[in-house]
């Protein structure tokens, strides 16, 4: 509710600063801005964190200081950069093709490119600085946002794919919100020719086909693949016959055009007389890739089941440009990656090719331990690192079943080893390392003897460690077959296939899951100005403090209106998403915060709802002093199977407060104090059945005799 | 003789089958028995689909009191053995944006309507024509079939 007030000040505000800017100098000393509050959320881009200084929450949403190095960093990340000075009304930023996007102090309208564009608030200033709405920046800047832990995701976007004829030859025309990067592969059966370019870190909303009526080509289809934190989006060309192709990265590469013609002539004919000589180009001459399973390197030798202890094996020379084939009478400055869906040859890199400017090349991480233990289900390998990495992984279908996982930039201390596992759906799983020149490539193989699934990364609480979980069960019939994943960006943990592997409980911890949020505002009842996704947050962001003064620990899945998972995922993703939140960190408890809501105006009251039967008590606990704290009418403790208390680890309970739709409820609603009880209630009941957090040994507990201290 | 006659010239009463259909109440997990008459022709699958649409199609006298499928719900439903799939079309397939107890409501209407017919115990739903974990927007997990003990207290 306060947020849904706030939103009706805006206009009054977005005068008063207007007023304020036209009538008098701007000052540091002047203060027009809303209440601020600062947050340890972090954002990433292109799969990098970006250090904020000064990040903050206004109306619910992520601000930043204009002047802060983590907007310029993000900025730079995706190829633009800010024009501000102290004192001024504007800012200006500008991306490498020309895209202008200029922000007013006071107007909640942005200019992109001359066209105003509304924002939930203006910026504003707070003290000296002046703040812009992150999301608000990231939206004109054409970035997909996708929450995780409280944090943000900013991914660039495929935002057009335009096909068109020139000569005999066909080039389309790839539009993306940032520089690009990309690989690309080339693959034909007797009946059929595909070229794919794909952009490792890219998201889109233009998936679906086309058909082209120009030249070669004959379709076009746009997908999107892998962790929504850093998905893949991949063109695939269909082509009427073999051809050849090459890329050119355009203006300041925010856009690439693949020229495709029947042979190298026609192709340097398409080529434009103005491309620069340092363009990009890469050219794959006609090729007939052999089948993966055949295709795959055996040189491995089999060696002992346990790893000796060997020399540390240490490359001997650092990364040097590819060599790469390129017909004559065709320049390249730098070329690309080779395909990458393939496994070899050997030679060939699993990365893309990177430009420094929008993303510099991870540095050589050593693999310094490989174990493999026994589960429940099955088996996991557990790979330990020296530092961040990326990995690729692949899986074959029916009969091969193998799967592999390729981690890039990364250099085994020791011989390759092999396990021969006990399990009998197991034949071997070998880790080894597949390229050391000119790219280090370590590779995981899993050989099954029958259909089996995977889920690979990183293990809680320890983001240098890859966990590989084998179980004796086929994967989902519509499961990938392939994807990419990082250890320093786990926000896809929700989704498959990079899981966040269970943890270990922590006695202290306790997670809150605002209900709703983001692309879901749940239930609303517009005659009171009600939203449900903004009252859990408010109601969990109370009860975090109360939680905290008790001297918990606490974690929430949002703490902000966005999605937790990906905002263009499935139902399914969102809440699951807010499940591996509580799993992953071990929680000791988890409490999801919503309102109710019904077809009748009738309905009132507040309910618990648990699923697990041992999880009653605690939901009885906080349901009593509920009531006994806001003095809503009681509406019961009920068993319902409700998908976040089920698949949460922890004892779970759903509190529906009120109901949105009764009038009685919805004025309690509406009222600060009333939200205030609700939440002291709440962390009440915990501490009734909890007792409190432990108390570390010789530490006087803090104030958690009963409950939140509230007035 | 004459009332052998008698007899023979009045045609016997025909007695129509008897089923119900439960609606949920608002705001409770009370469920309101609505018994119906149907043909004794309808039988398996065929009796499904006409009680599961008499549930969408809501109580004879319109009322609030009541939970009800969202207008322009409809459902188609199949009989494996003791299994009834109810795959549901129209608008709760697309977003869903009531209460949880309204959601737990309509399920449980749902399940007990189906499962009223002798031999059917459980009840799949999919989500025009996809097993789903949940409404879109919704809590109430359905991606297993639901029974009568799902709601057991």
């Amino acid at each position: 509710m306060v947020r849904a007030f706030a939103r009706k000040r805006r206009p009054l505000l977005a005068l008063l600063c207007a007023l304020a800017s036209l009538l008098v100098p701007l000052t540091p000393a002047v203060a027009l801005g809303p209440i601020m509050t600062p947050t340890h959320a972090q954002v990433w881009v292109l799969g990098r964190q970006i250090a904020f200084a000064h990040l903050g929450i206004a109306y619910g949403d992520p601000v930043a200081q204009v002047d802060d190095p983590g907007l310029h960093a993000m900025l730079a990340s995706v190829g633009a950069r800010s024009s501000w000075q102290p004192g001024t009304r504007f800012v200006a930023i500008t991306r490498g093709d020309g895209k202008l996007i200029t922000f007013t102090l006071g107007s909640d309208a942005v200019s992109v490119d001359g066209v105003p564009m509304s924002m939930p608030f203006a910026p504003f200033n707070s003290g000296s600085e002046l703040y812009l709405p992150l999301l608000s920046l990231a939206k004109a800047l054409d970035l997909g946002v996708r929450g995780f832990r409280g944090g943000y995701v900013f991914v660039p976007q495929i935002v057009s794919v335009a096909p068109r004829r020139v000569g005999s030859a066909t080039i389309v025309r790839i539009v993306g919100s940032a520089p690009l990067t990309w690989r690309s592969s080339y693959a034909y059966s007797a009946r059929s020719h595909t070229l794919t370019i794909s952009f490792p870190g890219f998201g889109t909303d233009a998936t679906g086909s086309q058909p082209i009526a120009t030249g070669l080509a004959t379709a076009s289809a746009v997908s999107e693949s892998g962790p929504p934190g850093y998905p893949t989006t991949a063109v695939a060309i269909a082509l009427k016959h073999a051809a050849t192709f090459a890329a050119h990265r355009v203006g300041a590469g925010a856009a690439v055009d693949l020229l495709i013609a029947r042979d190298a002539a026609q192709l340097r004919a398409a080529t434009p007389a103005s491309t620069p000589s340092s363009v990009h180009v890469a050219v794959t001459p006609l090729q007939t890739p052999p089948p993966w399973p055949k295709n795959t390197p055996t040189r491995t030798p089999a060696l002992p089941q346990t790893p000796a202890p060997t020399p540390t094996l240490v490359p001997t020379a650092a990364n040097s440009a590819s060599p790469a084939v390129v017909p004559s009478g065709i320049s390249t400055a730098e070329p690309l990656g080779g395909p990458d869906t393939s496994p070899s040859p050997p030679t060939s890199s699993a990365s893309p090719a990177l430009p420094g400017a929008s993303m510099p090349p991870l540095t050589t991480q050593k693999i310094t331990d490989v174990s493999v233990a026994e589960t429940p289900n099955g088996t996991r390998i557990t790979l330990t690192l020296t530092g961040p990495v990326a990995f690729e992984w692949h899986r074959l279908g029916d009969p091969d079943d193998r799967y592999w996982l390729d981690i890039d930039h990364a250099v085994l201390v020791g011989a390759a080893q092999t396990f021969q596992s006990k399990l009998a759906f197991i034949k071997e799983i070998k880790v080894s390392q597949h390229v050391l020149d000119p790219d280090q490539v370590v590779r995981v193989s899993i050989t099954p003897t029958q259909a089996i699934d995977v889920r690979v990364g990183t293990i809680a609480g320890s983001p240098n460690e890859i966990g590989i979980e084998i179980e004796n069960q086929p994967p989902d019939p519509d499961a990938p077959i392939a994807g990419v994943g990082n250890t320093f960006v786990t926000a896809q943990a929700s989704a498959p296939p990079q899981p966040v592997l269970p943890a270990r409980t922590d006695p202290t911890l306790i997670v809150i899951d605002p209900g709703h949020g983001g692309s879901d505002p749940g239930s609303l009842n517009p005659a009171y100005g009600l939203t449900e996704s903004h009252i859990t947050l408010d109601i969990a962001k109370r009860l975090e403090a109360d939680l905290k003064h008790q001297g918990w620990h606490v974690v929430m899945t949002r703490d902000g209106n966005y999605d937790v998972g990906d905002p263009n995922g499935s139902d399914a993703q969102e809440l699951q998403a807010r499940c591996d939140v509580a799993n992953a960190a071990g929680a000791r408890l988890f409490v999801s915060v919503h309102i109710n809501s019904s077809v009748s105006a009738a309905p009132n009251g507040g309910t618990t709802y648990y699923w697990h039967p041992n999880d009653r008590g605690l939901a009885e606990a906080v349901q009593n002093d509920m009531i006994a704290a806001s003095g809503i009418t009681a509406d019961g403790v009920i068993r319902n199977n409700f998908y976040v208390i089920h698949h949460t680890k922890m004892p779970s309970i759903l509190v529906e407060v009120a109901y949105l739709s009764n009038p009685h409820d919805a004025t309690l609603l509406a009222r600060e104090s009333f939200l205030d009880h609700v939440a002291a209630g709440i962390a009440r009941g915990i501490a009734d059945f909890t007792g409190g957090p432990p108390t570390p040994v010789g530490q006087a507990r803090p104030q958690q005799q009963s409950g939140a201290q509230k007035p | 003789m004459t009332a052998v006659a008698g007899c023979t010239a009045k045609s016997p009463t025909t007695v129509q089958p008897q089923v119900t259909v439960y609606f949920c109440k608002v705001g409770t997990d009370a469920l309101v028995p609505t018994p119906f008459s149907v043909d004794k022709s309808l039988q398996g699958s065929r009796l499904e689909n006409a009680l599961v649409a008499q549930l969408l199609a809501g109580p004879a006298v319109p009322t609030s009191t009541l939970v009800q499928f969202p207008s322009g719900t409809t459902a188609t439903v199949e009989l494996t053995g003791d299994l009834a799939t109810v795959d549901l079309n129209g608008p709760i397939a697309k977003a869903y944006r009531g209460g949880a107890s309204d959601e737990v409501g309509l399920f449980k209407s749902l399940t007990y309507t189906v499962t009223s017919v002798s031999g059917i115990t459980r009840v799949q739903v999919t989500l025009a024509g996809r097993k789903t974990p949940t409404l879109p927007g919704g809590e109430f997990e359905i991606d297993e079939p639901l029974t009568r003990e799902t709601f057991a207290q």
